[in-house]
């Protein structure tokens, strides 16, 4: 008696049923793609400020499946980069350091931007190994 | 050092442009920007110095400062705002006494004209403001000196942006809002008790890249404060049913009624919490079960008790026909609930024994 009784049950209204934001955003990755296809324009969904219930994610998620490819980047954030069933659309996510998701998105595109190295990148190593050859070389010369 | 960009400051710490991209993504998720203006912001970003922040504070409780530096995963907004941005503040640097003095100064000369002035807390004028002084200097000339050299001021807190707490009747210090005393700068109200953090650091980083955002009557930027609490509220079709908790231990509170009654101020108070919400994105007040107090609105201290309803004591409107109301129109009684809790609240003002607009002087 007392302590088992005494709890107050919550009951949050539940956001059960799907919006239709799912379906809605289907449609929208299918004619992104097919302009894509035509055109070369690029397209992104940002996921993060869109109003997914459970079961709209529920439902993009068994929609979009998981396609062959799968990237993981480790910079200032953990980026994972994953192509969907649909080659050309890709979901990105953004996790903070606790492993939060702090942005999500999908992009219809051949490879994600961000996966690319980019051209000052690749100066910067070119550089860098410019100079570890020249280590290398001094260290080779030495006695 | 003035015109490094926030990409230099990456290289330098060895990351490459994928860390750039990623902040970029979150940074344009977390101001709800469109695709389109997301890509802008990229763009602009890769060539713009980075910002100068100046973050001084007066009459305030430190709770903004504490939203800011404690509710965001340590990486990112702390990263753009503490690391790369922030070139003083008095609660967060080692330094005191003199040396803090003359940090303040340098940060200041460095970038005169271009920083951004983040203000916390409001300022008292009488006595020659002798109220608030930070190193024998009062807050109100400090401030005019602080906001000359400034490209921005961006008034953070219910008490800087509207005067908050310190401001309430009967405001023993005579403290008025930023906008009181800063007159020839474009000023932002980032109004909250406190603020979100996101929007904090989402609002310089706007500014640094697109200039002024598009400011609501009260100059707080509409991406944040464009809708209504009510509006955005998970909890709005019980609203618009009429289901309504009338105790916080009643079976309505239980099963996650709309707080109406319980004098929530949703329908009358701009800002972005449903959304975005608080610690990271847990939650916000009314998921807590707790109603909204207002306190991003001017005066939300004095609007006559945070539990009392809206519409309780007017007697122009019947209770039935103010929620009623509500279920019939949807939308327009939003509007509608808002005017009478304006009329309420002017006739609390009235009934107060003091009455903080012509308590307040004027510069």
């Amino acid at each position: 008696m007392g302590r088992f009784e005494r709890v107050i049950p919550i009951h949050p209204a539940a956001a059960s049923c799907g919006t239709g934001v799912a379906d809605a955003m289907v449609r929208e990755i299918a004619a992104a793609l097919a302009r894509y296809l035509r055109t070369g324009h690029s397209h992104v969904i940002d996921l993060t400020g869109m109003p997914l219930s459970e079961e709209d994610r529920g439902r993009l998620d068994r929609h979009l499946g998981r396609g062959e490819l799968s990237m993981d980047i480790h910079a200032l954030l953990h980026t994972h980069i994953e192509e969907t069933r649909y080659a050309g659309v890709w979901r990105v996510r953004h996790y903070g350091a606790d492993g939060a998701v702090q942005g999500e998105r999908i992009e219809i595109i051949d490879v994600p931007e961000i996966a690319r190295a980019a051209t000052t990148d690749i100066e910067r190593s070119v550089q860098r190994l410019d100079a570890a050859r020249i280590e290398e070389g001094t260290w080779q010369t030495k006695p | 050092m003035a015109d490094e960009t926030i990409v230099d400051v990456l290289m330098r710490r060895g990351l490459t442009r994928r860390a750039f991209m990623q902040l970029c993504a979150t940074v344009t998720a977390a101001l709800a920007l469109s695709p389109a203006d997301a890509a802008e912001m990229t763009k602009r970003l890769e060539y713009t110095p980075r910002p100068t922040v100046v973050y001084l504070s007066y009459q305030e409780c430190t709770g903004c400062l504490e939203s800011l530096t404690r509710s965001f995963s340590p990486g990112l907004a702390s990263l753009i705002f503490n690391d790369i941005s922030l070139a003083f503040n008095d609660t967060l640097q080692a330094a005191a006494g003199k040396a803090a003095e003359s940090a303040k100064d340098t940060a200041m000369k460095d970038a005169w004209g271009k920083y951004v002035l983040i203000v916390d807390g409001s300022v008292p004028l009488p006595q020659n403001g002798a109220y608030c002084t930070v190193a024998g200097r009062s807050a109100v000339s400090d401030l005019k000196h602080a906001a000359s050299g400034a490209a921005a001021v961006v008034a953070v807190g219910t008490c800087a942006a509207f005067g908050g707490l310190p401001y309430a009747s009967p405001n023993p210090t005579g403290a008025v809002p930023v906008s009181e005393i800063v007159r020839d700068r474009p000023i932002i109200n980032v109004s909250g008790c406190p603020p979100i953090a996101e929007v904090i650091t989402g609002v310089v980083i706007y500014y640094t890249t697109f200039g002024l955002p598009a400011l609501d009557h009260l100059h707080r930027p509409t991406n944040f404060y464009g809708n209504s609490i009510h509006d955005r509220c998970y909890r709005r079709p019980f609203y618009d049913r009429g289901m309504f908790a009338k105790t916080f231990d009643d079976e309505g509170a239980r099963q996650g009624w709309c707080l109406f009654e319980l004098g929530c101020k949703g329908p009358i108070t701009h800002n972005a919490c449903p959304t975005m919400k608080w610690n990271g994105g847990t939650s916000f007040p009314i998921e807590s079960g707790h109603p909204c107090l207002g306190c991003s609105e001017p005066d939300f201290w004095d609007k006559g008790g945070f539990y009392r309803p809206l519409s309780a004591p007017t007697g122009h409107w019947s209770r039935a026909g103010v929620i009623g109301g509500a279920a019939a129109a949807g939308a327009v009684a939003g509007l509608g609930v808002a005017a009478v809790a304006r009329s309420y609240q002017n006739r609390a003002r009235k009934g107060r024994p003091s009455d903080p607009d012509q308590k307040n002087p004027k510069p």
